[in-house]
């Protein structure tokens, strides 16, 4: 094929060098030794990082005891400690298990691709653990650790792993200072060091106003780390402010997660299990098992390192606020017996919507369609006018709309919202409220959590029950209050139980609670489960042609050029056919590794993934190229793209393998959803489906789908890519019936009504135009060592001149279906 | 050729296992530099639009009923959620 090298199998990657002096473009080779170092459990290896310099690969090999794996990578010694200076640089870790990251080629984002953790903060402090919960889960063998000095100073530090044989707990730390005095999002610290005098009450023990408050927040945090066995960190900014009220209400205080989040293609984030899917900041950093600020990147200093913010009203105690009801700080509720504004209880009720027990879906028609997925609009999560999205949320990927005893998904594949009606019915299908405080709790409703754990839990008063009867209601009440329609209740609908006594219902006043209830179960899919995961199930490709059936006429060819068994990737080249700004066809290329379901390109010594070849020469046999100064990249992600809206633009519902193509040309860039044209079950026999080339004439090619026909001869369909006027690469298509064993002479077509990449398709469809002709003759085919070979003649017609060969020697320079 | 290829990987890979366990860890240079961290992520994140608030209200038998609510997100009040990350390459 044109790409340059036609060369063989095995040495592609090697012969793709010989390439890179004639068109300086492609990557180092595989295969370049690595300097793997062993690392030992708990000993700190030396870390001398240059700028924008790596140590690669260092590993550690785990026994199946370990139930904790922990990585650092400190510039301040000792570690986590606060002698010393850190030094300057800004080390990323990242951690892989099972195979190495590649040798050569590598830009900080491309190993991140390859990570299945990372930890990428703007500071060198970093660190990840790993559990038998972790989404990669810990678990016997190689774990290997990268780590980068990002930055443009030399760093210096260590490195450590520690496998541990013992669970251990983590802590929520709380930050009581970091106060703002933003008049919308205020942040008084003085609530926690106030010194009004205070009595001892219901075990705590401090004698001041501010301490017994800091007192009361570390035993809601502690309950909460102890309920759900949290064993990572989570830190929490904790503030006061005056939020008001009068003699007959206040708000007592609020919560939220600081952020939510969501693996993309883009930025991917490994450890999170569901792709295309918000999680609220705090459910990612257990999964990560780093902080925010590592996962996410940026700074960690101040707030930058954490992760909830909890704000109590600090006007609740005066005169004129309820009647100067003060909040009650003691750990023993007992002694309050009307357990009235309880702190610890309204402490843990509002982290625990801060810990993710909180839907996205919209409930508040001011705030777009009702029932609608959470997008991105401008740099928001929105419900309309969005430029990204909308994307399931993990929450409301546990919710199921029941009627009677069938359930469907709350979320789930759709098309355009179509199920927002659905949503909508469910969350009014509990009792009517015709005026505020209403409240009937026990009413089943059709709104229901199916997570497993909460439906088997012992703390579910319907456990035992058959599905969906043993699903746990949400609240979903038919809102009469203004309408007299049934309309959501934005404000409590969805995010709150119904169960008696749970501490998670919207009306929790009069309750003894110290206990979580449901949402320890209902947490645990979000993330916050200790239950041993098993290894991630990673998507899947087949060698074939594959296109957006919304960009009909694009395309990219996708073959297997080498079986690499010593890095365990698959190798790939993935040709991009499309067309420029002015609908002129023209072709892309990349070559990378297939990694998880991922096709990862290597990095061109342009810096580019995705390149464009101009041809310098075409003469026979010396077909020359160079890359064009187009910046490019390329990223095709198999796993499931189901969930991308990319994929949900029209119904694929019915189409079993997708995969999400993330190109950028220029300033341009776009996601497409993309299926295989030909399927394996559908190829030819002999099978002559791959990427072919002239061997001795290197610098063209095509693509040659080969598609049965039953007793038939087999239709034939060739992509072809070639120099066209003025050496720019362009391509055209034939198809026709396919006459193995004789000569197959084929209209070469070229679409004449291209379209650009991000411009509608035509109304009426594409148009061929013939350009000249390709015959295909002495085609050979099971040869005991090596690949089909055969014949090529074509005439190419093009503005100015003509591409011509004449029985070319081709051959196929993919690895043929079904090879080893 | 692959194989004597293979065989020669696995040669230096066991020429170089024998590190000095206090000597540095080896380094090499990343292909490109790394990008400034303030712009290098891509990362897909936002502000929450809501945030969950317990308010408490008098009731008319004179005990207190607690209500949690989601609320407009102050944050988003007080600026604009800024905080999808620049673009990055794939």
């Amino acid at each position: 094929m044109i790409h340059s090298s036609m060369i063989h199998t095995a040495m592609l990657r090697t012969k793709l060098l010989c390439i890179l002096s004639a068109g300086a473009l492609l990557a180092a080779a595989a295969g370049v030794a690595r300097a793997d170092s062993p690392l030992q459990s708990g000993v700190p290896a030396t870390l001398a990082l240059p700028a924008n310099n790596l140590v690669l690969n260092a590993y550690i090999d785990v026994d199946a005891t370990a139930k904790r794996l922990t990585f650092d990578v400190c510039s301040v010694q000792p570690c986590g400690g606060l002698q010393g200076a850190p030094s300057s640089g800004d080390f990323d870790l990242f951690v892989r298990y099972g195979t190495p990251f590649p040798a050569t080629g590598l830009s900080e984002d491309i190993i991140n691709r390859y990570a299945h953790y990372h930890a990428v903060s703007a500071s060198s402090n970093e660190t990840i653990t790993v559990l038998p919960s972790s989404r990669m889960p810990l678990r016997a063998g190689r774990w290997y650790i990268t780590v980068v000095n990002a930055s443009q100073t030399a760093g210096n530090g260590t490195l450590t792993v520690t496998a541990s044989p013992a669970t251990q707990l983590g802590t929520i730390h709380v930050d009581f200072g970091h106060p703002s005095t933003d008049p919308d999002a205020p942040c008084d610290d003085s609530f926690w060091t106030d010194t009004t005098a205070a009595t001892p009450v219901g075990g705590n023990n401090a004698t001041t106003l501010g301490a017994q408050r800091q007192n009361a927040l570390f035993h809601a945090t502690n309950e909460l780390v102890t309920q759900l066995q949290i064993p990572i960190d989570i830190t929490v900014h904790a503030c006061g402010a005056h939020l008001g009220g009068d003699m007959n209400s206040a708000i007592l205080a609020h919560a939220a997660p600081l952020t939510y989040l969501f693996d993309d293609p883009q930025f991917p984030l490994n450890a999170l299990p569901k792709k295309y899917t918000w999680y609220s900041i705090t459910s990612a950093v257990r999964l990560a098992g780093t902080s925010g600020c590592s996962l996410g990147g940026g700074s960690c200093d101040g707030v930058a390192n954490e992760e909830l913010e909890a704000v109590f009203n600090e006007d609740i105690g005066q005169p004129n606020i309820v009647g100067g009801e003060k909040f009650y700080l003691g750990f023993d509720p007992s002694p309050n017996p009307g357990h009235s504004l309880d702190f610890v209880t309204i402490a843990m009720h509002e982290m625990t919507h801060g810990l993710g027990f909180f839907g996205l879906v919209n409930l508040d028609a001011t705030q777009g369609p009702l029932g609608a997925k959470a997008g991105i609009s401008g740099n928001s999560i929105a419900f309309s006018n969005l430029s990204l999205g909308p994307y399931d949320d993990i929450y409301d990927d546990y919710v199921a709309i029941v009627n009677g005893s069938t359930y469907t998904p709350f979320m789930g594949y759709e098309v355009n919202g179509a199920n927002d009606a659905a949503r909508i019915a469910a969350a009014t299908s509990g009792p009517v409220i015709t005026q505020d405080g209403d409240y009937n709790p026990g009413t089943q409703t059709g709104l229901r959590w199916s997570g497993a754990e909460a439906a088997s839990s012992s703390v579910n008063i319907n456990a035992g029950k058959a599905a969906p009867d043993n699903f746990p209601s949400l609240y979903a009440p038919c809102d009469k209050i203004t309408t007299t329609t049934c309309a959501p209740e934005p404000s409590s609908t969805l995010s709150h139980t119904i169960q008696a006594g749970d501490m998670m219902n919207a009306f929790y006043s009069g309750f003894n609670l110290r206990s979580m209830g449901l949402a320890v179960p209902m947490l645990a899919p979000l993330g916050w489960s200790n239950a041993s995961a098993t290894a991630p199930v990673f998507g899947q490709t087949i060698p074939s042609n594959w296109f957006d059936s919304t960009h009909n006429g694009h395309g990219f060819d996708f073959q297997v050029v080498l079986r690499d068994p010593v890095a365990g990737h698959d190798v790939y080249l993935l040709t991009f056919y499309t067309y420029d700004a002015n609908g002129n066809p023209e072709w892309y290329q990349a070559q990378g590794s297939f990694v998880d379901g991922v096709f990862l390109p290597d990095l061109q010594s342009n810096g580019q993934t995705l390149y464009r070849l101009v041809y310098t020469s075409s003469d026979l046999g010396h077909i020359t190229a160079h890359a064009d100064s187009v910046a490019g990249s390329v990223i095709v992600d198999f796993n499931q793209a189901a969930q991308s809206p990319a994929c949900r633009n029209v119904d694929r519902s019915s189409i079993a393998l997708l995969g999400v193509m993330s190109w950028s040309i220029g300033n341009e860039s776009a996601q497409w959803c993309v299926q295989p044209i030909v399927q394996l079950a559908d190829h030819a026999s002999p099978d002559l489906n791959g990427h072919w080339y002239a061997p001795t004439d290197g610098g063209w090619g095509f693509e040659f789908l080969d598609v049965s026909n039953g007793t038939g001869a087999p239709t034939v369909v060739v992509y072809v890519y070639y120099p066209g006027a003025n050496g720019q690469p362009t391509w055209a298509t034939a198809s026709g019936t396919l006459n193995v064993t004789g000569s197959t002479t084929l209209n070469l077509l070229q679409v004449s009504n291209g379209y650009c990449r991000l411009c509608t398709p035509p109304a009426q469809g594409l148009t061929g135009t013939s350009v000249g002709s390709i015959t295909l003759s002495s085609l050979q085919t099971n040869l005991p060592a090596g690949r089909p070979v055969g014949a090529a003649s074509i005439t190419a017609n093009f503005a100015g001149g003509s591409f011509v060969r004449v029985n070319d020697p081709i051959s196929e320079l993919s690895v043929p279906p079904g090879a080893p | 050729m692959k194989n004597r290829f293979l065989l020669g990987l696995v040669a230096l890979g066991a020429a170089v296992s024998a590190n000095a366990a206090d000597a540095p860890l080896a380094t090499q240079p990343l292909a490109t530099p790394a990008p400034a961290k303030s712009t290098a992520t891509g990362l897909r994140k936002a502000t929450p639009p809501t945030v969950s608030e317990t308010s408490v209200t008098r009731k008319p038998d004179g005990s207190l009923a607690m209500n949690c609510v989601q609320k407009p997100n102050p944050k988003l009040k007080a600026a604009p959620a800024a905080t999808t990350g620049g673009e990055r390459q794939p």
